[in-house]
């Protein structure tokens, strides 16, 4: 018999928690994922039309022969974390193997927005020299299980006399 | 050295998927997570029905001969109580001398809830509940409870869930570690639904056909069924999710089957 009662109201509230509440998860948070990651990408493609006039280049030495009237040290950095559905694809892709497609847009995001506040904390300057992109691990956890993606980017903000 | 900014176009989209990347992303990582869950979950039944034979009914006797419920135990209360329990004992004894039931130490147990239920634990222990004592008070509903627990023993249906429960738990431990999502470590269940459903089906049969045996008759067999099909009604899509069939069902079968035993007779 076990239970010949067959499930009870209380056995289908948690028959609908046990498999209902992740999906549901992966659904909800995946939608509002996306969404947030279509507004980042939308707002990434003006700042970055926007900003299109400073050029910023990864040599140590640029021989321009102008005149430098102020060099500095531009610094930033950029956590963005992944949603419950991508989290769940990449988990996926840990057992396939593969481009983790769910997370290149991440990496990406980071490496964009990085590079935007960058210009942005110069307005004034002509170039960026030297630019240096590094991901780290600030935010470290559990074995498997990864925060987002965390991206520090500097380089030399030059402006000529 | 002149800067020329030139509009990169979609390549600065590079590393963006975009909807139809994601969408056939989403679609081979699922298909394929499917794949394997299926092979994974017919892999184990496979493995337990090839084990299974090889263990002998000694051997299941040495293995959970230490097998105790402490927890859920109570003890009957009062001279009723007590003497239904002490009847259903002894219509045990006589099913369990029946031939085709497995040589277990059969002990039945009472256990203090109630909700009419019963239950066969490893090594030939079974539960009955107060409330299944209160519900069913003659010999033949009773033996046949017995006898449907006792077909659970007869089909192995305690080690088959057993070795499905541990193959599963090696099985998500390989492939997720200890951090698996709650969605992974429960899919196994539902799929193990379907299985029970053709076990209870078989212990019914079982049991109706000890009772008769040892009994002569199988009239009143059907009393726990009639009385589960007049308490609840259920729509035909929450049969999916249930280890145990349609009550309705389940009678109809056993009529279907005592005709026979009746005809054989």
């Amino acid at each position: 018999m076990d239970d010949p009662n067959t499930l009870e109201t209380y056995d289908w509230i948690a028959v609908a928690l046990v498999y209902g509440l992740p999906i549901l998860g992966l659904i909800f948070f995946g939608f509002i994922g996306a969404y947030v990651e279509r507004r980042h990408y939308a707002a990434l493609r003006i700042r970055e039309a926007a900003t299109a006039r400073l050029p910023i280049m990864t040599a140590r030495t640029l021989e321009t022969g102008r005149l430098v009237a102020d060099a500095r040290l531009v610094a930033t950095e950029v956590m963005i974390s992944h949603d419950y559905f991508k989290r769940f694809l990449a988990q996926l892709r840990n057992l396939f193997g593969g481009r983790i497609r769910s997370y290149d847009t991440l990496l990406d995001r980071a490496r964009r927005e990085a590079l935007l506040r960058l210009k942005e904390q110069c307005p004034d300057a002509s170039i960026i020299a030297n630019l240096r992109l590094e991901t780290l691990c600030v935010t470290t956890s559990r074995r498997n299980s990864i925060v987002g993606v965390e991206l520090i980017a500097y380089g030399t903000a030059i402006r000529y006399a | 050295m002149k800067y020329v900014h030139r509009e990169m176009g979609e390549s600065a989209e590079a590393s963006n998927p975009g909807p139809a990347g994601m969408r056939r992303e989403i679609a081979f990582l699922l298909g394929a997570a499917a794949v394997l869950f299926l092979a994974g979950y017919f892999a184990i039944g496979w493995t337990v029905e090839l084990i299974l034979p090889r263990i002998s009914v000694e051997r299941e006797r040495a293995w959970f001969s230490g097998f105790s419920l402490a927890e859920r135990v109570g003890q009957p209360n009062g001279a009723e109580e007590t003497a239904r329990f002490t009847r259903a004992q002894e219509t045990l004894t006589r099913l369990a001398a029946q031939p085709g039931v497995p040589a277990l130490d059969y002990k039945l147990v009472f256990v203090a809830e109630e909700r009419p239920n019963a239950f066969a634990f490893p090594g030939g222990t079974i539960g009955i509940t107060r409330g299944m004592l209160q519900l069913l008070d003659d010999e033949t509903s009773m033996a046949f409870v017995l006898g449907h627990e006792l077909g659970h023993f007869a089909q192995r249906d305690h080690l088959r869930g057993i070795g499905r429960a541990l193959g599963r738990a090696i099985a998500w431990t390989i492939l997720f570690g200890d951090t698996s999502d709650a969605l992974t470590k429960n899919a196994g269940t539902l799929l193990d639904l379907a299985h029970s459903r053709h076990q209870e089906n078989g212990a019914d049969i079982f049991g109706l056909t000890l009772v008769h045996g040892a009994f002569g008759k199988t009239a009143g067999t059907d009393r726990l069924f009639v009385w589960l099909e007049q308490r609840q009604r259920q729509p035909a899509w929450a049969q999916w999710v249930q280890t145990h069939p349609d009550p309705g069902n389940r009678v109809q079968r056993l009529r279907e089957h005592a005709k026979q035993l009746g005809a054989a007779k």
